[in-house]
């Protein structure tokens, strides 16, 4: 079994606004092995994207990571210090945005940023005291640059990021995001902003990049078919908790949670000639100002019993890879060791 | 829908919509985006016409001038029999209360400042058509239609989910009894959970008061669920009309099978055999564009006769319409 590089336990994020503490995620517990593309899917809301800000320590006030443990190499992100973290963001752990052109500065040019980038984390091979020269540091995003498809990177690297398309801006970000060579890279809804063939463009690109440099990559989408081509494992995550976690085959294959083959059902089937109606789920996601006292999805389940509303569930382990946070399986399998839910097992 | 005895709703024959962005000292054009060149196509009353394309093709100014949001530059636009491109603003009042629009943004298609009841009654007023208790009635009926509650008539927009508000778009639209609502991507701002809700719903509204949809969007899984055809843009011109499943089943044009190749499948499995075309660079600019095939740039069968002509619009097989000079060659047909 290959290293974890990242796991995340019992992590909770809350907002406290005037209106009260908005509980964007409420215990989420996951791990990602190194080498692997690990989905986070959910609709907005439903804290994915909460939980990746989370884990780059870029939750800002109102917002406060309450509880919980982020471990990155051994170390918990949670506890570092804001100069320790800035240290290891872009170095060890960089991201990518849903809107590339707000993630630009469009004052500066590419060599601009991406030249700060590069001299803030690599060190002079000759001194390691001083960041590498000005020189190198263009060498090495122009090599980057050309690593993501960006045509002529020599002529495109002094433009500005008005001049890109935004497919080429958005494999720009990559390059500036994989320029420091990191080991995790989270990428929240790269491909939302763009057309369906650049869309296919940068996944093909994500693919092709993670088998050439091994950086683990967090993908988080709302979109199934994305999560379908790209990653090898899925997180479903719903009003801030998590709902399923298992291999994309088990996901897709065998969901074992209402949410999740409520998410399959509402999407039209791609067999020509057949013409099945939609089976939406009923009602709207939760409030996380109030979130519902048990498991979130409760409202809007078909099985829902009683005591869905009361408890949230724990996690059942379906398979080696796979657990689903479902009261239904309660009979069928053991509780995960570890996990904080009172009254736990039966 | 069968064939025979379809009687044509809307007709669109050959519209263009060109802006000019930039004149010379004596007000000649100089640049102009060709955001809608010359397009042909018809719906028939009561199916469902989706059209599609990236960013930039030109869809949703075609749905846009339709309804005469904006003047077409060129062409016409046949509504019942009648011309309407061409007609004044006044002259045009009749044809709006058969004609209908559902946003894209939910958030920003509702006036925030007005109620529930003025924002859906705003078009029962306009064309005089209920007052008083009836009035409200209607609009308590609509409501409820679309799944909303009467005691929501008295609030404001702010108060409800994107889904909500998509639905209170569709209650305005419905409420002075439209024959064709033009859906400008109506779906593609809610969560899928609520896409398929939506979805369900526009469906029951066409069977039920026999309504006419030009359903505009980018999402092609959904395109092709509610459509009975479809029609594929790039760069302001028609690549290909076709039945929703003969154009997923056989796409004929270069650039719908690399549209629909592109579409990630909710199927693992199913995405690690499909032979995906990717294109290379991005959609050309719409400003002053070359003379010739618009797709030529990016298309792997590109020849020389494609940089130099238009291709014509042409049935290739019975109901099946593509612009290509090599549709022939590509398909074996």
């Amino acid at each position: 079994m290959a290293e974890k590089i990242l796991e995340l336990k019992n992590l909770k994020t809350s907002f406290y606004t005037h209106l009260g503490e908005v509980q964007a995620v409420r215990g989420v517990s996951y791990e990602l092995e190194e080498g692997h593309i690990l989905g986070i899917v959910g609709e907005s809301g439903s804290g994915k994207s909460v939980t990746s800000l989370s884990i780059m320590r870029l939750i800002d006030t109102p917002g406060k990571i309450k509880e919980g443990e982020i471990m990155f190499q051994g170390q918990d992100l949670a506890q570092l210090s804001e100069a320790e973290m800035a240290e290891l963001r872009g170095s060890e752990i960089s991201m990518i945005f849903q809107d590339p052109m707000t993630s630009l500065n469009p004052v500066f040019t590419i060599e601009n940023q991406m030249v700060e980038v590069i001299r803030t984390h690599i060190k002079d091979p000759d001194n390691p005291k001083k960041p590498i020269s000005k020189k190198a540091a263009r060498e090495r995003a122009v090599k980057y640059l050309e690593l993501v498809g960006i045509p002529e990177p020599e002529v495109r690297i002094g433009q500005y990021p008005h001049q890109y398309s935004g497919g080429m801006r958005q494999r720009a970000l990559i390059a500036m995001a994989l320029s420091c060579e990191p080991k995790l890279l989270i990428a929240d809804e790269p491909t939302t902003a763009l057309d369906v063939t650049i869309q296919a463009q940068i996944l093909e690109l994500l693919k092709e990049l993670q088998s050439k440099t091994g950086t683990s990559i967090i993908f988080i989408t709302h979109d199934l078919g994305v999560i379908a081509e790209l990653c090898t494992n899925v997180v479903v995550m719903y009003g801030g908790m998590m709902m399923e976690k298992g291999t994309v085959e088990e996901i897709f294959y065998s969901p074992k949670h209402p949410y999740t083959q409520g998410l399959h059902k509402s999407v039209p089937s791609d067999v020509v000639g057949q013409k099945e109606r939609l089976v939406p789920i009923e009602g709207s996601p939760p409030d996380l100002l109030n979130p519902p006292q048990g498991c979130p999805f409760a409202p809007r389940c078909e099985h829902a019993m009683k005591i869905c509303l009361e408890k949230a569930s724990p996690l059942y382990k379906v398979t080696d890879t796979q657990v689903s946070s479902c009261w239904l399986l309660d009979e069928a399998a053991p509780v995960v060791e570890g996990f904080k839910v009172e009254g736990g097992a039966k | 829908m069968s064939n025979e005895n379809r009687e044509v709703l809307l007709e669109v024959k050959d519209l263009k919509k060109h802006f000019v962005i930039k004149r010379s000292l004596f007000g000649q054009p100089v640049s102009t985006v060709h955001a809608v060149d010359g397009i042909s196509f018809s719906i028939y009353k009561g199916e469902t016409f989706g059209l599609v394309g990236e960013s930039g093709c030109g869809k949703s100014t075609t749905g846009r001038t339709i309804i005469k949001l904006y003047d077409p530059t060129d062409g016409e636009v046949v509504y019942d029999n009648e011309e309407i491109g061409g007609l004044s603003h006044h002259q045009m009042k009749p044809y709006r209360q058969k004609i209908q629009m559902i946003f894209q943004d939910p958030y920003a298609s509702l006036n925030t400042r007005m109620t529930v009841t003025d924002i859906i009654g705003e078009g029962i007023d306009t064309h005089k058509l209920l007052q008083g208790q009836e009035r409200q009635e209607r609009i308590y009926q609509l409501l409820e239609r679309v799944g909303l509650k009467r005691e929501h008539a008295s609030r404001y927009p702010h108060e409800f989910s994107g889904g909500q508000r998509q639905r209170i778009g569709i209650a305005r639209a419905l409420a002075i009894n439209p024959d064709l609502i033009i859906c400008d991507e109506p779906i593609s701002a809610l969560d899928v959970s609520i896409q398929a809700q939506v979805v369900n719903m526009l469906e029951d509204l066409q069977k039920e008061l026999g309504l006419t949809y030009l359903f505009i969007a980018h999402d092609l899984s959904m395109v092709k669920y509610i459509s009975d055809r479809i029609g594929v843009m790039y760069l302001g011109k028609m690549m290909e009309i076709a039945s929703s499943d003969d154009l997923y089943d056989k796409p004929l044009h270069p650039y719908t099978k690399a549209l629909l190749s592109s579409i990630p499948l909710p199927d693992p499995e199913a995405n690690k055999k499909s032979n995906r075309i990717v294109l290379e660079g991005d959609v050309p600019s719409p400003i002053n564009p070359k003379p010739g095939c618009r797709f030529a740039s990016r298309c792997r069968y590109c020849e020389k006769i494609c940089t130099e002509k238009d291709p014509e619009f042409r049935e290739v097989l019975p109901e099946r319409f593509v612009a290509c000079h090599l549709v022939e060659k590509i398909n074996n047909l």
